[in-house]
């Protein structure tokens, strides 16, 4: 019977020995499998634009110290380290940072710019005149997984050695000497519980808190914590003593920053000190370590009197340690917590940081996005963003008292089609509803210039002055409808010259000629122009029918900018991989889709409608110097207001209109333009100005009957024409300026 | 009577080109710059290292490296010939005759002088193939 008995328990020991060895084993798998992979999952970092100064560049001082300090540089009177700028009279002495970009690895160094007149005259770069200063770009958002997890990779060669060191000394002292799991440790978290009542220490080792962030739940029961021990032993096994700390110092939590989670020490520096890891000053190092043991207790930004305690217990202890001298940790107490003074700019713009996505997502799957470590360099301007924010906030309080009217703005710059800035809706640093890319609106007006662009392309036909038939109009639609539009004042005139009814954007003669075109010829031009959302091949789609957002017309209007060149709307600049090495370019291109002369003749028009048609309203907000060009757009009972208009070197669109589709009563210069106006008016430094293509002939035309006249006739206006379109009647007037001229005239009869 | 018409019309010739000023380009309401006037434009000293530094780059090989120093070139100076002018000739080096084509016509927006002009018509006429 007790031999039974043995056999039996002898079995059952083999069995469960044997369930025991597999579940090692799988443990064991499971680790050497999965412990290099696990550590090198790095989410997507999206950099804004790097900001270069140079000899004449138009960049305000406050401008440049508002930058700096988005950057994280601190304003001192001594230059001592990097990430530092002094102010001295009309000189910024700044320590620039090291940085990698993705052609060429930049040096910190120490600079001086100097400003004259409001640009910068002259920049020197370690005492040598220099012609470029190249600022490293700042962070402005990352591509996370669902779980939110975000960290900075840092070697451990690169952590400070008082941060590394202090760490164990407050974590787990016997570090260096385990082999996984420290029976002190837990003996001495046992009586500390037994003697509380309660958990209150877990005593576990680095080791074994970084298997648990690895690989395991934070349930507190005894089968987890069991295989924290055995894991925690196997880690040991595999890996060494440096890999595990390095790995501990990336994976720690420090934090949480709405949905995004704070991991790791580097990523814990910039995000509470806007400071690299290397350049952490004491007080610094040792609030993080100190964070450690309750990321959320001890945060500093929300409990700074726990926060400050807690630092100083760490110093204490490092002082005790020898690993700072009784001086340096009193130095180090005596020091304010130091955290960034001002909000740090990641994942301040939803809206641009939205489009950055989807482009991205074109070519890369999540999975790389959110693991690969990519980093992503952005046309992003903060500067523009800043300024077309406080013009959205500004021109909507113009426009209306109403809370719930809304804006989406995109812009771009006209030479490259970069988008440089854009604004999803009112709530400004909030993610939601993009409205920029997804609030699908009738265009209005703004799809006239494709209208009278695809007649212009018929020069035999068609000029700025050719006459238009402006009488009532009515379509019997294929349902048995009718269509049938009006203008704006509800007034007809007969008949108007082409660029007259595009400068007061009346309706009737653009629906005609829309009509005479073919629907089919419209939605062509508007294709060529760049529009890709679906169009409605309907009699209304001059007048702008159907849904479109604004990046969608800002794609149009880019092309109309560039003078016919189109030219892909772009965010990202470059990709690169998590070493650096190039992965990506997404270069400068264009594609030539409307003729440069009739294009020509379409700006014409639009430089009108800013001096005397539908945006000369907005001159007065304006610089007198700065020709602009635009078009403004209002669909059906003032429900959307746009404005799309450009200068030399920038295109803004802009959508004003309320979510639930209601009735604004606001016209496009009257809502959009006032976001528009302020915008350009701030940031908008040169006007349109190019060369006049070839096959463009100038003559003088009598503005009220489109007939050719002669230089200071009455209503005399000087028009461009593609060679041999203008019209060959004229008036009777034959003046000229010429007084030399005009005598012979009046002698001879010539 | 015929005669003395076409010796009065040429002296209004005469007359008025001496009376009027040089010819220049006619201005339309777009602002356009004179066609075949020299204009020494202020650019940045940093412009014209970065189209040299391009150069250099492209004369190694170095095309995207080359690309991306004329195109940080053209962020600084949008409005200027010469780098269209470069970014073309790098095009045409790397093989890619369409986007040298459509860098030479951008240019012609921006070109000064009839040299400057005509180099860049001949690019943007090359052929695709």
């Amino acid at each position: 019977m007790i031999r039974r008995f043995f056999t039996y328990v002898f079995k059952l020991s083999i069995v469960l020995l044997t369930l025991g060895l597999l579940w090692v084993a799988y443990l064991d798998a499971t680790i050497s499998g999965t412990f290099d992979q696990k550590r090198y999952a790095l989410p997507a970092t999206v950099y804004a634009r790097s900001l270069e100064l140079y000899e004449g560049a138009v960049v305000d001082r406050a401008d440049l110290e508002q930058e700096l300090k988005w950057l994280g540089y601190r304003a001192v009177g001594e230059l001592y380290r990097p990430g530092q700028f002094a102010r001295q009279d009309d000189t910024l002495r700044i320590y620039t940072r090291d940085f990698k970009f993705p052609d060429q690895f930049y040096a910190g160094a120490r600079v001086s710019v100097h400003w004259r007149n409001g640009r910068v005259s002259a920049i020197e770069r370690d005492g040598k005149p220099a012609d470029l200063l190249r600022l490293e770009p700042m962070v402005i958002g990352g591509v996370y997984p669902k779980h939110g997890e975000d960290r900075i990779l840092v070697q451990l060669s690169e952590v400070p050695t008082i941060l590394a060191r202090g760490l164990l000394a407050i974590e787990d002292q016997k570090f260096m000497e385990h082999y996984g799991f420290s029976v002190t440790g837990i003996a001495r978290a046992f009586l500390s519980n037994v003697q509380s009542g309660r958990v209150v220490a877990g005593g576990s080792t680095i080791t074994q808190q970084l298997v648990k962030n690895y690989y395991l739940s934070s349930d507190r029961t005894i089968s987890r914590k069991v295989r924290e021990l055995i894991m925690s032993v196997l880690l040991e096994f595999h890996a060494e003593k440096e890999e595990i700390l390095e790995g501990y110092l990336n994976e720690i939590y420090l934090g949480q920053d709405g949905p995004r989670a704070i991991h790791g020490f580097a990523l814990g520096a910039l995000h509470y000190f806007n400071t690299p890891l290397s350049q952490l000053g004491l007080h610094q190092q040792a609030l993080l370590v100190g964070m450690v043991k309750g990321p959320s207790l001890y945060n500093p930004k929300r409990n700074p009197e726990r926060a400050t305690e807690r630092r100083n217990l760490v110093l204490d202890v490092w002082v005790a340690e020898g690993l700072i001298s009784r001086e340096q940790g009193e130095v180090a107490k005596l020091m304010p917590l130091d955290l960034e003074g001002q909000e740090s700019l990641k994942q301040r713009f939803p809206a641009y940081l939205d489009l950055v996505r989807r482009q991205l997502r074109l070519e890369y799957r999540d999975e790389d996005l959110t693991t690969l470590g990519l980093r992503i360099f952005t046309a992003f301007d903060p500067q523009m963003q800043t300024s077309l924010q406080a013009a959205t906030i500004a021109g909507l309080k113009a426009a209306s008292d109403s809370p719930e009217l809304e804006s989406a703005s995109v812009v771009t710059r006209v030479d490259s089609g970069e988008v440089i800035a854009l604004t999803g809706g009112r709530a400004l640093g909030q993610a939601g509803f993009n409205r920029a890319l997804d609030a699908r609106r009738p265009a209005g007006s703004l799809f006239k210039p494709a209208v009278y662009l695809a007649a212009l392309e018929k020069p035999k036909r068609f000029n700025l002055v050719s006459e238009l038939v402006d009488l009532p109009l009515a379509v019997e639609l294929p349902n048995g409808d009718v269509w049938a539009p009006e203008n704006y004042d509800k007034d007809h005139r007969g008949s108007v010259l082409l660029y007259r009814a595009l400068i007061e954007s009346l309706n009737l003669p653009a629906a005609r000629l829309g009509l005479e075109l073919g629907p089919d010829v419209v939605k062509t031009m508007l294709r060529r122009l760049g529009i890709t959302a679906p169009i409605p091949e309907v009699a209304s789609l001059s007048l702008g029918v159907g849904g479109y957002a604004a990046i969608d017309l800002a794609a149009m209007y880019q092309t109309i900018a560039a003078g016919g060149f189109r030219t892909p709307l772009r965010t990202i600049r470059d990709i690169v991989d998590a070493n650096g090495d190039p992965l990506r370019r997404y270069p400068l291109a264009y594609d030539r889709t409307i003729d440069r002369a009739t294009m020509h003749l379409l700006h014409f028009a639009l430089l009108g409608v800013m001096e005397e048609g539908t945006g000369s309203s907005l001159k007065r907000l304006l610089p007198a110097d700065l020709i602009t060009a635009g078009k403004s757009g209002t669909s059906n009972d003032g429900r959307d207001s746009w404005f799309a208009g450009f200068s030399g070197d920038l295109l803004t669109v802009t959508w004003v209109g309320y979510d639930d589709n209601r009735t604004s009563n606001l016209t496009g210069a009257r809502a959009a333009g006032q976001v528009w106006a302020r915008f350009m008016a701030a940031e908008a430094r040169r006007p349109v100005a190019y060369r006049m293509p070839e096959r463009i002939e100038l003559k003088w035309i009598d503005s009220t009957s489109g007939r050719r006249t002669g230089r200071g006739c009455p209503n005399a206006i000087r028009v461009p024409f593609i060679e041999g379109s203008a019209p060959s009647n004229s008036t009777d007037c034959r003046k000229t300026d010429n007084p030399v001229v005009d005598w012979l005239q009046k002698i001879f009869g010539v | 009577m015929a005669n003395a018409r076409i010796v009065a019309t040429g002296l209004i010739v005469l007359l008025a080109s001496c009376a009027a000023p040089p010819q220049r380009e006619p201005q339309s309401r777009t602002p356009a710059l004179p066609k075949s006037v020299e204009i020494a434009r202020a650019v940045s000293p940093a412009y014209l290292r970065l189209i040299e530094d391009g150069q250099v780059l492209l004369a190694r090989g170095e095309m995207t490296k080359a690309i991306a120093t004329f195109e940080r070139a053209q962020r600084i100076h949008a409005d200027d010939a010469r780098v269209y002018l470069a970014l073309s000739k790098a095009y045409k080096q790397a093989g890619d005759n369409r986007s040298a084509r459509a860098m030479a016509e951008r240019g012609l927006l921006y070109c000064q002088n009839d040299k400057q002009c005509s180099e860049l018509r001949s690019y943007s006429r090359l052929s695709s193939s």
